[in-house]
């Protein structure tokens, strides 16, 4: 397949939270293990909406964005693949691309 | 060449200078108009911003005393957590919302992150959270960013009032437009 769609708020959890799967269901190691990874391999790009939830906590975005720059041997593909929607908080693509650039190294 | 005052006097032209100086009033007329109604939108716009602002930098000091008050509480409470995410969420909206160029949004960018990092990067999962004191450095610096969030948006303000474009760009336009109007 071409491409995909994930809506946090629809697929994942309205309300993610946390950091590792200790923080609670919901977190950014769950949201990375079980979407992120996945569907990064099966996917020539990949479309994540992050409207619709509460919010998200800045370990949550760090662990499951930067934990998958980290977690994959060829990094270049993560920002090539990956794209974001965010018409709620015009700040959140911004802070995960910082996360993302960070973990490269 | 025709003398100008040859011209004026001729009495086949007062029709026309008649209909000339009668636009030329009425020209005045709709371009003083037109400047006191801008004067005044721009006041009004200038108002509302204003109030915009306040009503953030009352929300954005209430966010700081909530995540202080997290961070130093002996138990972890993930309803506070899920509160300040959300309240950090409802100011970027709002800031979304103002009626400033997306230039200006951009320039509180870097400082609305570190704000919200300081608050929910560290320290702010129950596998990591340690109760802290008033003068650690993660609270320290929540309340060193949240100045610093504030001093942004001010200095957005100020910016956009003194936007030499934004301001003087319509009276450009009603010049460019008076000029072609009349000849």
């Amino acid at each position: 397949m071409l491409n995909m769609i994930i809506n946090i708020a629809k697929e994942f959890s309205p309300f993610p939270a946390g950091r590792f799967l200790t923080d609670g269901p919901y977190s950014g190691e769950k949201f990375r293990e079980e979407f992120l990874i996945p569907n990064i391999e099966r996917h020539e790009e990949l479309l994540i909406n992050l409207d619709g939830v509460m919010g998200f906590g800045s370990s949550f975005l760090e662990e499951a964005f930067g934990g998958l720059v980290r977690r994959l041997d060829n990094s270049s593909v993560v920002f090539k693949k990956i794209k974001f929607i965010s018409n709620e908080d015009p700040f959140l693509i911004d802070e995960i691309n910082s996360y993302m650039e960070g973990a490269k190294g | 060449m025709p003398d100008i005052w040859v011209l004026i006097n001729d009495p086949e032209n007062a029709g026309f200078l008649r209909l000339f100086a009668s636009a030329t009033t009425w020209i005045l007329i709709l371009g003083g108009w037109f400047v006191v109604n801008s004067h005044n939108n721009d006041r009004e716009k200038r108002k509302e911003l204003r109030a915009s602002l306040d009503l953030l930098k009352v929300d954005i000091l209430a966010i700081t005393q909530k995540a202080v008050s997290f961070h130093v509480n002996s138990y972890y409470s993930s309803y506070e957590a899920m509160q300040i995410v959300s309240n950090i969420k409802s100011i970027n909206r709002s800031i979304n919302r103002l009626h400033v160029s997306d230039a200006y949004k951009l320039d509180i960018q870097p400082q609305s992150n570190k704000f919200k990092q300081r608050i929910s990067l560290v320290n702010f999962d129950s596998s990591s959270f340690c109760p802290q004191v008033y003068d650690s450095p993660v609270v320290m610096g929540i309340i060193k960013s949240s100045e610093d969030y504030i001093d942004s948006l001010e200095t957005m303000f100020s910016d956009h009032l003194n936007s030499f474009w934004r301001r003087y760009f319509k009276y450009l336009l009603s010049l460019l437009g008076f000029y072609w109007c009349y000849f």
